[in-house]
């Protein structure tokens, strides 16, 4: 081992040996750099702890390893590059991005899990690309129940390419629900 | 890659006790503290390296682990294995409170490895805890006023949407 203990007599004994109460606070750093390995809502929740705590939680860093990282494709392509509260930040870019944004002329949304800031969309049959879709010989759309609701749009995870594309990678994309007959071929 | 050697240099550090510590100069590398010392010096070094910040305690911790972490990777195939179960150890045998003075040594050292390791422990050990249970693990007050709670609360709302309060 390369360590060895050399008594010292060099230099007077410390009056005081390792401190085992009432250290000092870990440093603004220090919190905010254990804090990158915290989920968004528990990073939020320790902001409440003290001011040190609080600055540490509105790192840039913290939050950059938590968003997307085609976030600024993101930003692009919801905010024109203008969300309201981008004075705060990464963190500012990631809270806007939680909520349900609506593009794309209401036809898509988007929003982050804010547990693990994993994209999610949701795209009315409308926003959906299809081949030859200005041909109208071959198709139409056919309302029905649920379509005729604005608000309720075909949640697909699918099928983004070319409509989405550059807001999802495709290894990031998650099938969860494919309302049946929606689309009639 | 590792050009350890029985004539290696070596480096003497000093705790804040005085304590000396003769490290070897590959280790010393991974300090970057003493190796940022080491290079203004242009590599004269003759006296033992003050570490004004560092108890004994600590320091001999981060040696440990060091040595350990060279020694494990020098043997390629059983270094994984081997370095996650030292680890695991290392991070069990201490109290939260040497936990935190060991952050504190690591971070003022710059031992970037050792650092990343202990901050994940931490956040391993705080993560989903009561706010209450965070403030007693750092040993920390409540600075705020009232008031300002309050704003932090409406701050972070967004955050606590659907989330369960402590």
């Amino acid at each position: 081992m390369g360590i060895s203990f050399s008594s010292s007599h060099s230099s007077p004994p410390s009056p005081s040996p390792s401190p085992s109460c009432g250290m000092d606070e870990l440093p603004e750093s220090c919190v905010a750099l254990i804090m990158e390995y915290l989920d968004p809502p528990q990073i939020c929740k320790l902001a409440t702890l003290t001011r040190t705590f609080r600055a540490a939680s509105s790192a840039d860093f913290v939050w950059e390893s938590k968003l997307p990282s085609n976030y600024h494709v993101l930003v692009r392509q919801i905010f024109n590059g203008l969300p309201t509260d981008f004075k705060n930040g990464k963190r500012g870019i990631y809270s806007a991005l939680c909520r349900t944004n609506t593009f794309d002329g209401g036809t898509k949304k988007l929003w982050l899990d804010k547990n693990i800031g994993k994209l999610c969309m949701c795209i009315a049959a409308k926003g959906l690309s299809i081949t030859g879709i200005s041909d109208r010989r071959y198709w139409n759309y056919i309302p029905t129940e649920e379509s005729s609701n604005p608000n309720k749009m075909a949640t697909w995870f699918v099928a983004l390419r070319g409509s989405g594309s550059g807001l999802v990678k495709s290894a990031d994309i998650q099938y969860r629900r494919i309302p049946s007959a929606n689309l009639v071929v | 890659m590792s050009g350890i050697s029985d004539t290696e240099r070596m480096i003497t550090l000093k705790t804040v006790e005085g304590t000396l510590f003769d490290v070897k100069s590959s280790i010393a590398k991974d300090i970057k503290t003493v190796q940022a010392f080491i290079d203004d010096s242009d590599d004269d070094v003759t006296s033992p390296i003050p570490l004004p910040n560092v108890f004994t305690r600590e320091l001999s911790r981060i040696l440990d682990y060091l040595n350990n972490h060279h020694r494990f990777r020098s043997d390629i195939e059983k270094a994984d294995e081997e370095m996650a179960r030292y680890d695991a150890e290392f991070a069990k045998s201490m109290s939260h409170e040497e936990l935190k003075a060991l952050i504190l040594a690591a971070n003022y050292l710059n031992v970037k490895d050792l650092l990343e390791f202990l901050n994940q422990t931490v956040a391993d050990v705080i993560q989903n805890k009561s706010v209450e249970f965070v403030r007693n693990f750092f040993g920390i007050e409540n600075d705020y006023t009232p008031e300002e709670e309050e704003k932090l609360r409406n701050e972070n709302e967004w955050a606590f949407n659907g989330v369960e309060q402590d």
